[in-house]
């Protein structure tokens, strides 16, 4: 799996659980257009801000805000947030 | 699910199990108040978790609404236990039935009915992938399909056994409240174990969990005060008061995840 689409499963895990993470992950990823051998440091703030409504539901507007700025700052060639 | 989170809900099954296997006899050593103290003290802490909730400035405004019927239901149904807890407790009389807090378990079961079809209509919309179609609704349509089979034996005993118009009513209304309120919850349990792993695990199966119980115990409830079974109401009362701990928990754990 490419690591910035493993990054923000991990990013999403400790609240969502690693398989609706990885699903959250996959459908917002096919949302952008995009496949996961796509991603590149560049989509993520799209993909940060389609995530955010629905995260917001559950997780409240302040944790919602988090994890997109958490996923925001990953970074590929790094393998690690900025 | 890391080792500790597992740990931690063997240990709330395990204290489960061990409640509804001691509870016979731990009823029947006198623990009345104890028990009628955990029914009330569970739904106070739900109900002021649930409102709590929805008062969170950080809470989503589509999330506002149910938490708060959830949080007020389960502060009407406290105000029905209280009644429950003053014959059980300081009168140490059998309670009346029905009582003055039918009227307030009555619109608590409607105000959670309302929250949790809520609840499932707000998760729809997410956005999220909690499925679609049938994926998303199979759990409804099992219990909806299960209720029609079991619905109509399951009331009919009540049904003949009779009794006043007022006790027919609430003895039908309870189970068939909470035959309707499984339906949703039915979908935000599922929802709740997609999350396993996660933080939300621990808001909506403990959630939909603890309902689950109350539901049983709902049913119970019309079983035993119409058809006078008293050998189920230890069981009755540990699936109460364990089902309104859970649901606190649950909520507990949403307040504290919208402050973290």
């Amino acid at each position: 799996m490419p690591q910035l689409f493993e990054q923000m499963v991990d990013t999403l895990s400790p609240d969502l659980g690693k398989s609706s993470a990885t699903a959250s992950v996959r459908l917002f990823v096919g949302k952008a257009k995009l496949t996961p051998d796509e991603l590149r440091s560049e989509h993520l703030s799209r993909i940060a801000e389609l995530m955010k409504p629905g995260l917001r539901v559950f997780v409240g507007a302040s944790r919602a805000d988090e994890l997109a700025r958490a996923i925001c700052a990953l970074d590929d060639a790094q393998g690690v947030a900025k | 699910m890391t080792a500790r989170g597992t740990m931690r809900w063997v240990g709330v099954l395990f204290a489960i199990g061990l409640l509804l296997c001691v509870g016979p006899w731990y009823k029947s050593f006198g623990s009345t108040a104890l028990l009628a103290a955990t029914k009330l003290g569970g739904l106070i802490w739900a109900g002021f978790a649930a409102v709590g909730v929805s008062r969170q400035r950080d809470t989503d405004e589509t999330q506002r609404r149910p938490w708060r019927n959830l949080g007020l239901g389960l502060l009407f149904m406290a105000g029905g236990q209280s009644v429950l807890a003053y014959h059980q407790v300081i009168l140490h009389v059998g309670t009346p039935f029905p009582s003055v807090g039918d009227p307030l378990f009555v619109a608590g079961a409607l105000l959670a009915v309302a929250a949790f079809i809520e609840f499932v209509r707000v998760v729809k919309r997410s956005g999220l992938p909690l499925g679609d179609g049938f994926a998303f609704w199979w759990p409804a349509l099992v219990v909806v399909g299960v209720l029609l089979v079991a619905g109509v034996p399951l009331l009919r005993p009540i049904v003949i056994a009779g009794g006043s118009p007022a006790e027919l009513f609430l003895n039908i209304y309870y189970p068939s409240a909470s035959f309707v309120t499984l339906v949703p919850l039915a979908i935000m349990l599922r929802i709740g174990l997609r999350f396993r792993g996660g933080r939300l695990l621990a808001v909506w199966a403990p959630l939909s969990l603890g309902f689950a119980f109350v539901l049983i115990s709902d049913v119970l409830f019309a079983y035993f005060s119409m058809m006078n079974v008293p050998a189920v109401e230890p069981v009755m009362d540990l699936l109460y008061a364990s089902g309104y701990v859970l649901v606190a928990f649950g909520a507990t754990v949403q307040y504290r995840l919208l402050r973290s």
